[in-house]
């Protein structure tokens, strides 16, 4: 998004960033490493944008009691090599993590990784947060223990919000315990393979971390004790001849880390693609896969699908044909999802279709709910203004 | 006055067996499970649809009345705590499921649904609803939205929020609306989020989009006594800081020992000064690995002897236990406070150090019982209601018990909720500011400020007023009302 005209503020803190917010009555973008700044709809306009990258300090962190509390601007790998020094990590595996991803930014997107599947999103591992509004005003919600229900829980309402209610300056989150194996195993899959493996396996005694269907293929990932990964491993593949098929090829990868990496980056698309970010019941994967392909010949674009295949969660990167092409692609799957009763979000497209590609769809049942509380919570409507679904 | 006509108005919508105005029955409804605060309610409607909850909703709004949500009443914090000039919308007769979807692995309910009624209604599919109170009998899905109810197995699990994956939601406006849904993501703000936990001051849920786990292949479950709390508490740490993430850990002292002991007779040992019960499950492979570890674990911190249930039965009996403990109090005294207060889980030998001191100090005892795994104390004050001041310093004790808790880095709640009860504590855990934004957000959802007002932030009428076991609602004090 064109930030050309904008003066960048580099806070160092709480207090920096709020006066940063104070200096000017204009409209305000928040960005971290800026690895998602092409996720929503352009704002109107950018006065000031808050760099949150000189906010990168540990706050707190008590592994014994499974927390941490970090400022919005540290880098997710940085923190995550802090935490690996006591075995643990922040149970999410987003893309760009290698560009310098932050923590914060992590969470105003709410994006995440295959690794949800186990372990679900930002929204699941925030306990607390610190936060800015555009008048100044500063809160907290939460606090440093995992089980709290004191209070409204504002870090949901922030989290996924794209920097459009205000901005998170501190975050308090729960960590796990790495693992202490992991096995990736890969099969042959079409959509409808892929989906009845899913609904196999969520049949069966085993507990995947991932089940990722990219490339005409299924990777499978188990994690824990080393005992029980073999376990799961050897039941999978008795789980799927008996349920599935008997001639399913099921392979060991001996490059995990190559392959979700290759798997990750993939959810982020590159230059040159539309990015469409749709989702559906997971037994839906047939059916949208489908309507994917189908779509993509009618739009005269070449269209790749990844798949979250138990959550539901689906990648669509779109290349070739002319910006025009990629608006009609998303229409069009859009419609077969929403129809299903799914809904499809651009994420990234290419620099011609900005600005006439429809980003968010269709307005949400509660968006009157939702342009209630922006207008309490950024009143003069400052915080990347039409960024968000519904034009907030 | 506009009460009269709405009662005549929610007749004709309801019909004359979904309103009730007057006489023994409205007395039902003037407390929950924090029955030391009563106030009857002006009017109690029983509506069966959704359109119904909506039409008393708008027409709430239209009057200028109050309104209050009300599932099984079984909230330990006066969320449900009815208002004298208002209407108490109870959502009983709305218990069916509505969809069960096993391959996708989610279900449908209408918010009068018993929590355990979702799991038992998909157990022969080997699948259950993960969030279990302690109340889960009894206890609706729709309360359980309002207060993000927990259990004994959220330590691994998550609570409400991280299962109810969208509502069909009433507004204060009297529209209908969905909140996420049974498919991931919906794009906008997580509204569901924010409403799960809210106390029933932002609006009606009226269906509830739960996720069903499937039940773990393996289950393993061991009781182990200690001679105090704090080494205990040793076993605790150890077993975390292992890295292990067990479903349950729950632990008891020995005055609840004694009171759960003589009411179920699980066989726990009134010798010990406090017990742990551990639990694993997953796969068995993974449950093996880790028992052994968790055994090692308790036995370095001290342990006198370990038990472990050798089957489904004795396992649910050592539950049965535990589950009895507030219930079994009643045999160690005539009257308690229950507090639920939450401590970093590595503060937990000193807390409970500090809350025997302070037993000792006022001469109240102090029964323990704790979801230990996540520092979510339980401390029950007993006292006796027949002797004058007992009840107001035992409460001043459970009072300074939960300031104690945040002062140690934790929260005045961890499952029980803000409610009527502790509306007043909620400056201990947060600024000014920080509530007045809060306040920005329930006006967003209520501007008229009718969706049970009076709960959660602290008013001066309310932190005022001294609560205890039983007082005259003012109303009665002024011969304005009278109870039956």
């Amino acid at each position: 998004m064109s930030t050309d005209t904008a003066t960048t503020a580099r806070p160092a803190g709480l207090a920096g960033a709020r006066a940063a917010m104070l200096d000017t009555t204009g409209p305000i973008l928040f960005r971290g490493a800026g690895t998602k700044l092409s996720w929503g709809a352009e704002p109107a306009g950018v006065d000031v944008v808050i760099d949150t990258t000189g906010m990168t300090a540990l706050l707190a962190y008590n592994a014994a009691d499974a927390t941490v509390a970090v400022q919005a601007g540290m880098p997710l790998a940085q923190l995550q090599s802090t935490l690996a020094a006591h075995d643990q990590w922040l149970a999410i595996d987003p893309p760009h993590a290698g560009d310098g991803a932050t923590v914060g930014g992590i969470f105003a997107a709410g994006d995440a990784g295959p690794r949800r599947t186990a372990h679900g999103t930002m929204r699941d591992l925030v306990i607390g947060a610190t936060y800015v509004l555009s008048d100044g005003s500063v809160g907290r919600t939460g606090g440093h223990v995992i089980k709290n229900v004191a209070g409204y829980d504002m870090a949901k309402l922030l989290c996924g919000s794209l920097g459009t209610l205000g901005l998170v300056v501190e975050l308090v989150l729960r960590v796990h315990p790495r693992p202490q194996a992991a096995a990736t195993l890969r099969m042959p899959a079409d959509a409808t393979t892929a989906s009845r493996v899913g609904v196999a396996l969520g049949a069966a005694p085993v507990e995947p971390v991932a089940l990722e269907w990219a490339d005409g293929a299924l990777w499978l990932e188990y994690a824990g004790q080393a005992a029980a990964v073999r376990a799961q491993v050897e039941r999978t593949a008795t789980v799927l001849a008996e349920r599935v098929s008997a001639d399913l090829p099921l392979d060991e990868v001996d490059d995990p880390d190559a392959v979700w990496r290759r798997l990750t980056d993939g959810l982020a698309g590159a230059e040159g693609q539309t990015v469409v970010r749709g989702a559906c019941l997971p037994t839906q994967l047939p059916l949208a896969a489908r309507a994917c392909a189908d779509e993509a010949e009618r739009a005269g674009v070449h269209a790749e699908l990844q798949a979250h295949v138990l959550v539901g969660v689906l990648t669509a990167r779109v290349s070739g044909g002319d910006a025009g092409g990629h608006a009609a692609f998303v229409d069009g799957w859009r419609a077969t999802l929403s129809a299903l009763g799914g809904h499809a979000v651009v994420r990234r497209t290419v620099p011609d279709a900005v600005g006439s590609i429809d980003v968010w769809g269709p307005r949400p049942s509660a968006i009157e709910l939702m342009r209630q509380v922006k207008r309490r919570l950024d009143p003069a409507g400052r915080c990347a203004p039409g960024r968000f679904v519904g034009g907030l | 006055m506009a009460i009269a006509q709405l009662r005549d108005e929610f007749t004709g919508l309801l019909g004359a067996d979904g309103v009730i105005s007057a006489g023994p029955q409205l007395r039902t409804y003037e407390c929950d499970g924090l029955t030391g605060h009563r106030v009857r309610p002006a009017l109690v409607v029983l509506p069966t649809t959704a359109e119904q909850v909506a039409a008393v909703v708008r027409a709430c709004r239209r009057d200028g009345v109050p309104f209050v949500a009300r599932g099984s009443g079984t909230g330990l914090s006066g969320g449900a705590l009815p208002h004298a000039d208002g209407v108490l919308v109870v959502l009983t007769r709305m218990r069916s499921i509505l969809h069960v979807d096993l391959d996708n692995r989610y279900l449908i309910a209408e918010p009068g649904v018993t929590n355990a009624a979702i799991s038992a209604a998909v157990a022969e599919h080997g699948l259950y609803y993960a969030p279990d109170p302690s109340s889960q009998i009894v206890c609706s899905i729709g309360g359980n939205v309002a207060e993000n109810s927990g259990g004994v197995h959220c330590l691994k699990y998550g609570f409400t929020t991280n299962h109810v994956q969208g509502l069909e939601f009433v507004t204060t406006a009297g529209d209908i609306v969905q909140l996420g849904g049974a498919v991931a993501d919906a794009p906008g703000y997580d509204l569901r989020g924010v409403v799960i936990g809210s106390e029933g001051t932002l609006g009606i849920a009226t269906k509830v989009i739960v996720r069903l786990l499937r039940r773990p292949e393996a289950v393993e479950t061991l009781l182990a006594d200690f001679d105090t709390p704090r080494e205990a508490g040793d076993a605790v740490t150890a077993i975390t800081t292992a890295g292990v993430v067990p479903a349950g850990m729950e632990m008891m002292d020995e005055l609840a020992i004694r009171a759960c002991e003589e009411d179920a007779g699980v066989g726990l040992n009134l010798e010990a000064g406090a017990v742990l019960i551990v639990e694993l499950d997953g796969p068995r492979a993974e449950v093996s690995a880790l028992f052994g570890e968790v055994r090692r674990h308790c036995e370095q911190a001290g342990a006198t002897s370990i038990r472990i249930a050798q089957d489904a039965e004795e396992r649910a009996l050592i539950w049965k236990g535990r589950k009895a403990a507030f219930a079994a109090m009643g045999r160690l005294s005539r009257d308690y406070f229950v507090q639920d207060g939450v401590i970093p889980r590595t503060r937990l030998g000193a807390v409970l150090e500090r809350i025997a001191q302070m037993s000792e100090e006022t001469g109240y005892r102090v029964a323990n019982v704790f979801h230990a795994g996540d520092g979510n104390l339980h401390p029950l004050v007993l006292y006796d209601g027949r002797n004058e001041g007992e009840a107001d310093e035992a409460e001043q004790l459970a009072i300074r018990i939960v300031e104690l808790c945040v002062e140690s880095g934790g929260s005045i709640t961890g499952e029980h909720g803000v409610g009527t009860d502790k509306a007043c504590s909620m400056p201990k855990m947060f600024g000014e500011e920080d509530l007045a934004l809060m306040k920005r957000l329930r006006e967003a959802f209520d501007p008229d400020g009718l969706c049970n007002p009076g709960k959660l932030f602290p008013t001066p009428r309310l932190c005022g007023e001294r609560p205890g076991p039983y007082r005259p609602h003012p109303l009665e004090a002024a011969g304005l009302a009278e109870r039956l």
